[in-house]
């Protein structure tokens, strides 16, 4: 409480200190494009910056105590104007769904569905190229341009693209396991809240749009696996994923959201 | 009694500060010059944090108006093939410092400035936790800037790119001084940055209300935090990177000088160790200002407030693991390759995770389109354009095709200028009337919002075409037969809209100041706790340190029938 009778805050006091010691920072960086007296001077106000700063800090002058001004209008409530969504009030979830598949079926959709889509992929390397690595390879060309040396001939590059190497397994691996997965928890997320059988938008009417999507864009996100992609294994690979994904997730039980 | 309105306060010294400072140092102080003087006085000797952002917003749209001119000379020179407005040297000049302003000199302190000014107040503070050093980061973040722009004086500016690639930037390439003070003003720079965000750290750490536990922190405030731990621990490496730069320029070292054993490559990695992680230092606030005003503007609690939150933590994190992006066609080697590619995808899916979240507060939500949720819009549009085409650069085999083109012009523009423009702008008019007591005008910031957004659209969009066309970036002039003129022409129609957006905000904030409608203490009906207080707060903030029981304290005074608590426990 102040002589005068009103409250006081105690607050640090206003001071010079950190534009003087800024100022001798900057003309102690200038000076090697300037001058060396810059230098001098910045180390000057330097050390006059700081003992300003510390004989503040270290002095009752460092703190000075404000007089309180007069505060905010007092905050009133605003009782009654708030009223809670409930079930059967018209809004109440009339989009979202009451109930939900867990994250787990998703996750588990689309690992399942992640095991069984690569089989097409793999008998198609095996007939047409006697290599169940060829797909294999293909896919790890998601993220890496320079997957096969494009000076090499087409039968070279189909022989290199037939043999194992494991960094494109790891990494066809992973590419496989986190889009597979992701996919899954989208449908997981999705297929409540879509009307009419989840088979058909999981099995059919997804994968065909994605595989639009990857028909169109092949040749942009893929070049090596848009020159050598056998489309129809490609596509049936799609189907068995959507349709894997979309029974495992519809055949979990749902959970209230 | 306390002046309503900023106006008042630049007329006469802030009374509380002023005062005190008369009853406690009649024989330093200066109050008993000319008015002005007084003022300036005041000004450049504060500690208050209020203050202290407000002249890192002053400094930051400073240093913008100039990038902007340094632009728009750009765009005219590309207006035809083969123009001649500037030189190719002038050219190079005018990307680097535009690029150097943008990043170091308008971006970082905007956002360091509204960090400044409203981070205490979200958390219920007096003041920052150091409020000298405060001032000591604000002044060492002007002067840097104003080094750097001394090279103009000097006659020499920097022509290196805001990137300054090895070895372009050693002595034989780059004779005159215009690189040593680009190293020595970003290294000024950086003592603000760092200082500042130690600064904030330690105050959202340290003096948060009671009761405010960090799973309780304003989003805003959350996020940049987060920032500013990011700039913690990227701005080191930088500044090592540019003090080896400076010795090989200075000393005869040779750390980037491929001829003498060095590694041009090196500094890549340094640099853009730093560089990437800045996008998110430049994001992340942005990100924050929206989560704060979404809510607000839509009359809904935020939706999945953890994880928002902890998106941001994630973003954070593999942040510091994407920078090499930016280096796929170097030469990396394959599972390189493969990694950063892999790992900036990955950060698609918390940056997802946000975008939903703002989309699902809105959905259903009020919504009340003022001018700050319609920055906010304009914001979401440009980010999520922008994030999409971060998508595909982020995959090796398209970026091989438009690495150094048009095309990644337009991409960062929009995802990273454009949200954080867009989100700043949004910032500003949502928190102008706190700091100042008048609203801003709505139809001048209609105007600016729909001026600014058309010519955003139309100055980076047709980058994107004249990159995937091959037209590559840092040029200054082009042939005419490669079909590139029609997509530039765009362009500069689009920067010459957007010029004007500028100008109508400054303008606003001017005229506002002394003619805007009074905004009272809560003019938006929000809930953290700045809008607790008077506007513009006194020096002090609060005269009782606040209690803090959920996410939303004035929700919880107003609604005292269906405080959030309930809800949040």
């Amino acid at each position: 409480m102040a002589g005068d009778g009103r409250q006081k805050v105690e607050m640090p006091a206003a001071t010079v200190s950190p534009f003087v010691l800024a100022l001798g920072i900057v003309l102690i960086f200038a000076g090697p494009v300037l001058s060396w007296a810059m230098t001098a001077t910045g180390i000057v106000l330097l050390i006059v910056g700081i003992s300003g700063w510390v004989g503040q800090l270290t002095s009752p002058e460092g703190q000075i105590e404000e007089p309180v001004v007069a505060g905010p209008k007092p905050i009133e409530g605003i009782a009654g104007r708030v009223e809670a969504l409930r079930p059967g009030m018209p809004g109440y979830r009339a989009r979202l769904p009451e109930k939900m598949h867990p994250y787990s079926a998703g996750l588990k959709g689309g690992l399942v569905g992640g095991v069984l889509m690569p089989i097409p992929a793999l008998i198609f390397g095996l007939i047409a190229y006697r290599s169940i690595w060829f797909p294999v390879n293909l896919l790890a060309g998601v993220v890496l341009p320079q997957l096969v040396d494009e000076t090499l001939s087409a039968t070279e590059q189909v022989a290199y693209l037939s043999a194992f190497h494991p960094g494109l397994f790891i990494g066809a691996v992973l590419i496989h396991a986190v889009i597979s997965a992701s996919l899954g928890l989208m449908y997981g997320v999705m297929l409540p809240t879509l009307p009419g059988r989840p088979i058909i938008w999981g099995g059919i009417v997804l994968p065909l749009l994605w595989t639009g999507f990857s028909y169109g864009f092949m040749g942009v996100l893929n070049p090596i696996l848009h020159d050598h992609v056998d489309w129809p294994s490609f596509v049936v690979a799609q189907f068995v994923f959507g349709i894997t994904a979309a029974i495992v997730v519809a055949r979990t039980e749902q959970i209230p959201a | 009694m306390s002046g309503n309105t900023l106006a008042d306060h630049l007329a006469i010294p802030y009374p509380n500060i002023g005062m005190a400072i008369v009853e406690k140092q009649p024989e330093t102080s200066a109050p008993s010059a000319t008015p002005l003087t007084a003022v300036l006085h005041d000004w450049l000797t504060t500690v208050d944090h209020k203050k202290i952002g407000i002249m890192y917003i002053l400094m930051a749209l400073l240093f913008l108006v100039l990038a902007g001119v340094q632009a728009l000379i750009m765009r005219c020179q590309l207006w035809w093939a083969g123009n001649d407005i500037v030189g190719p040297d002038t050219f190079n000049q005018m990307f680097t410092m535009h690029g150097t302003t943008m990043v170091f000199f308008a971006g970082m302190p905007i956002l360091a400035g509204i960090a400044n000014y409203v981070v205490p107040l979200q958390l219920g503070a007096r003041d920052m936790a150091f409020p000298r050093l405060n001032a000591l980061g604000l002044w060492a973040t002007l002067l840097g800037g104003l080094l750097t722009y001394f090279s103009f004086i000097a006659g020499s500016p920097p022509a290196i790119g805001w990137f300054a690639y090895a070895p372009l930037t050693q002595r034989n390439f780059n004779m005159g001084p215009g690189v040593d003070y680009w190293i020595l003003g970003l290294l000024v720079t950086g003592i603000g940055s760092v200082t500042g965000a130690i600064n904030l750290v330690v105050t959202v750490v340290c003096l948060r209300a009671p009761g405010m536990y960090l799973r309780r922190l304003p989003l805003y405030t959350w996020m940049a935090f987060w920032a500013n731990l990011q700039i913690l621990a990227v701005l080191p490496p930088l500044t090592a990177a540019l003090i080896m730069l400076l010795f090989d320029r200075t000393f005869g070292t040779h750390f980037f000088k491929p001829d003498s054993g060095g590694s041009a490559y090196l500094w890549q990695h340094l640099f853009w160790f730093f560089g990437h992680p800045e996008v998110y230092v430049l994001i992340l606030p942005a990100f924050g200002m929206i989560s704060e005003i979404i809510p607000v503007f839509s009359r809904k609690v935020i939706f999945g407030y953890e994880f928002v939150a902890l998106s941001t933590v994630a973003i954070a994190f593999i942040a510091f693991g994407v920078w090499a992006h930016h280096m796929f066609t170097v030469g990396m080697p394959r599972a390189l390759d493969m990694y950063f590619s892999a790992a900036s995808l990955l950060i698609a899916i918390p940056t997802g995770v946000k975008i939903f979240n703002w989309l699902a507060t809105m959905w259903g939500g009020k919504l009340w389109l003022a001018s700050p949720m319609l920055f906010v819009v304009g914001f979401m549009s440009m980010f999520v354009l922008g994030g999409l085409t971060g998508i595909m650069l982020a995959v090796a085999p398209i970026d091989f095709q438009v690495s150094d083109t048009y095309f990644v012009v337009g991409h960062f523009h929009w995802v990273l200028i454009g949200g954080t423009l867009f989100g700043v702008f949004a910032a500003l008019h949502f928190w102008y009337p706190k700091a100042t007591g008048r609203m801003l005008n709505e139809r001048l910031a209609r105007w600016q919002f729909w001026l600014l957004l058309i010519g955003f659209f139309l100055t980076f969009g047709p980058m994107h075409i004249s990159g995937m066309l091959g037209m590559p970036r840092r040029i200054f002039t082009y042939p005419a037969d490669r079909g590139w003129e029609f997509w530039n022409q765009l362009s500069t129609i689009g920067a010459l809209i957007q010029a004007p957006s500028y100008l109508i905000f400054v303008w606003n904030v001017l005229w506002s100041l002394k003619h805007g409608d009074i905004a009272g203490d809560d003019p938006w009906n929000a809930w953290t706790l700045e809008w607790a207080t008077t506007s513009p707060p006194p020096s002090y903030n609060f005269e009782t340190i606040p209690t803090v029981q959920s996410r939303r304290p004035l929700w919880d005074q107003k609604h005292p029938e269906d405080p959030d608590w309930k809800h949040e426990e």
